[in-house]
């Protein structure tokens, strides 16, 4: 039997094609970037081996300091916003006994939504000409006067993309913490009940250390998801006006293939890598540290 | 009376419960409700009734000349055969690999799947320009393999991962008695061990379809011929030459768009939403 599940061939069989191609278009082209940012090129001439000059420079490129500042705030707006609104969520889900299901499975509507379909949307529904929805509501409300092309102005319109991506992830987190809540022993519930633990009491004493492990997952993979967010911004803005809603990945896709600094912009790709990988690591420390606390 | 007291609480309680959950189910479907209200209404509808008022009355107009006018036949023509592939290759490859990985001996199956693993937190931004010049220098630029390889590598990690988490539950004793009874480990995994993971295949095929059927950027860079786009990338360019005119057949077009996966949602969602969550909280 060992020897069968050690068949040298049918190990290669099974695992080579998966192997090959995860490394063809995820391994090789990223050590390949690594490789681009140390060159200026447009991706027609020749390269010319620059060392870190590109390094260099994004130190000191105005537009990639507003996207990153951009796509902090981004960051941490959002992951506030999809994980708060989503444990709340999850939360009333547990709360509801007649047609739970219904209410997940709708729910979730909005992660399935294409970002273009979404985009649309959202381009009408905050939009001034011809009157949106939310336009619309303002002045039923009696705020008429703060009618506004909200995605249109430099204000507002990070806020407005920051909803948009809010509204479709936050289904996704609201999933996962709604599975780690039901997977809560029902006896340790019981027990705290008896103890004398209700409603806020129960929740923070006994339910949030049980979720503590599944709310790390969640943090980290919105943390992730939102250092490389792309579509929502891009489709619907277009990291506009000015460079109010840009960030790191839309500015160096228009580098890369608008301004066609292929070098350049690989540097901002390395960047988005290390940027991305390190602030999941120190998360994740973060978190387990602050576990093994409690 | 107490008692009583009790109940009109509890009551009370759950007519907010319901109250909220369901304040919060309009905000969840308002975009899908408000897309299929648009796409029905006619011109001088959308110009002239409130943004959220129903259509004055059913007319497909806006559906006929969306598919009409547009290249939206080519582009789901286009989508259906670049899912497919992408659908087709993934269960197949994640299904050998992560049985490879959780079933098969050898020395570096935990390497491999923290290999794996580690494609979740790639960006795939980082990897445009590479495959960008890996694809032209192939010549495969502007054809669908541009998009099937990728779509197809990039969702590897999470397919794997779950394929993984079902064959932990795989009895081993299973694979022997298969085994003993002369067939080969890899009959064996094809006529005994797939067949038992179709829940875990379906997740696959749902969470993958949802990925690929609105993939955009692989797409957006990796093809410029019309006639070669996918529903995604095909609509964003209709809506910007269109978009800001004609509403009505814009979303007619986004409600095809949206429709198929819909519907698939809404049949295959229980295991899905399943899987989803038991695959990021089983570590």
């Amino acid at each position: 039997m060992d020897k069968i599940l050690r068949d040298k061939k049918v190990i290669c069989i099974l695992l080579v094609p998966a192997v090959l191609l995860f490394t063809c278009t995820v391994a090789v082209p990223l050590g390949w970037s690594f490789y681009y940012s140390l060159f200026n090129w447009n991706g027609v001439s020749k390269m010319k081996f620059s060392g870190l000059d590109n390094y260099i420079k994004l130190l000191s490129d105005q537009n990639f300091i507003i996207s990153f500042r951009n796509n902090l705030f981004f960051m941490i707006v959002n992951v506030v916003g999809q994980v708060g609104i989503a444990l709340i969520v999850a939360i009333l889900l547990t709360c509801i006994d007649k047609g739970r299901n219904l209410f997940k499975t709708v729910y979730f509507i909005p992660t399935i939504l294409s970002a273009v379909a979404l985009a649309q949307f959202f381009q009408k529904f905050f939009g001034l000409e011809p009157v949106g929805v939310l336009n619309a509501l303002l002045e039923m409300v009696g705020l008429g006067h703060m009618q506004k092309a909200w995605l249109g102005d430099s204000a507002t319109a990070m806020g407005a993309v920051i909803i948009i991506e809010c509204y479709k992830s936050m289904p996704l987190y609201m999933v996962i913490l709604y599975s780690g809540l039901l997977s809560i022993p029902d006896d340790v519930i019981e027990a705290a009940r008896v103890d004398g633990a209700y409603g806020w009491k129960l929740f923070v004493n006994i339910k949030l250390p049980y979720l503590y492990s599944v709310l790390t997952v969640t943090l980290v993979m919105a943390v992730n998801g939102l250092l490389k967010a792309f579509d929502v911004p891009f489709i619907t803005t277009y990291g506009g006006p000015g460079r109010s809603t840009e960030l790191v990945a839309t500015y160096m896709y228009k580098v890369a293939f608008a301004s066609t600094k292929y070098g350049y912009a690989s540097t901002i790709a390395v960047f988005l890598v290390v940027e991305s990988v390190l602030l999941v690591s120190i998360l994740r420390k973060f978190m387990s540290g602050r576990k093994s606390a409690v | 009376m107490r008692k009583n007291q009790m109940s009109a609480t509890r009551l009370a309680g759950r007519i907010c419960v319901y109250f909220i959950a369901a304040i919060i189910f309009v905000i969840q479907v308002y975009p899908v409700f408000w897309i299929f209200c648009t796409s029905f209404k006619s011109q001088i509808d959308i110009a002239n009734t409130s943004p959220f008022s129903l259509p004055g009355s059913i007319s497909f107009g806006n559906y006929i000349e969306a598919w009409t006018t547009s290249s939206l036949p080519t582009y789901y023509i286009n989508s259906i055969i670049v899912v497919g592939f992408s659908l087709a290759g993934l269960v197949i490859l994640s299904a050998c690999a992560g049985f490879a990985i959780e079933k098969m001996r050898f020395r570096l199956n935990n390497a491999v799947m923290t290999y794996f693993l580690a494609g979740i937190t790639v960006p795939i931004h980082s990897t445009l320009i590479p495959l960008f010049q890996i694809y032209k220098t192939a010549g495969i630029l502007n054809t669908h393999i541009a998009l099937i390889l990728p779509m197809t590598g990039f969702n590897l990690s999470m397919s794997i991962y779950l394929f993984t988490a079902f064959y932990r539950f795989v009895p081993d004793s299973l694979i022997e008695a298969a085994v003993i009874d002369g067939s080969g480990i890899l009959h064996c995994f094809a006529k005994i061990i797939l067949p038992m993971s179709k829940n875990t295949i379906l997740t696959v095929i749902t969470m993958n379809l949802i990925f690929t059927w609105n993939e955009f950027t692989f797409t957006n860079t990796f093809i410029n011929e019309n006639k070669l786009k996918t529903i995604p990338v095909g609509l964003y360019d209709y809506v910007g030459s269109r978009g800001q005119v004609n509403w009505g057949a814009t979303f007619a077009a986004i409600s095809l768009f949206m429709l198929p996966l819909l519907i698939v949602y809404f049949i295959l969602n229980k295991g899905f939403l399943a899987g989803l969550a038991a695959g990021a909280t089983k570590e």
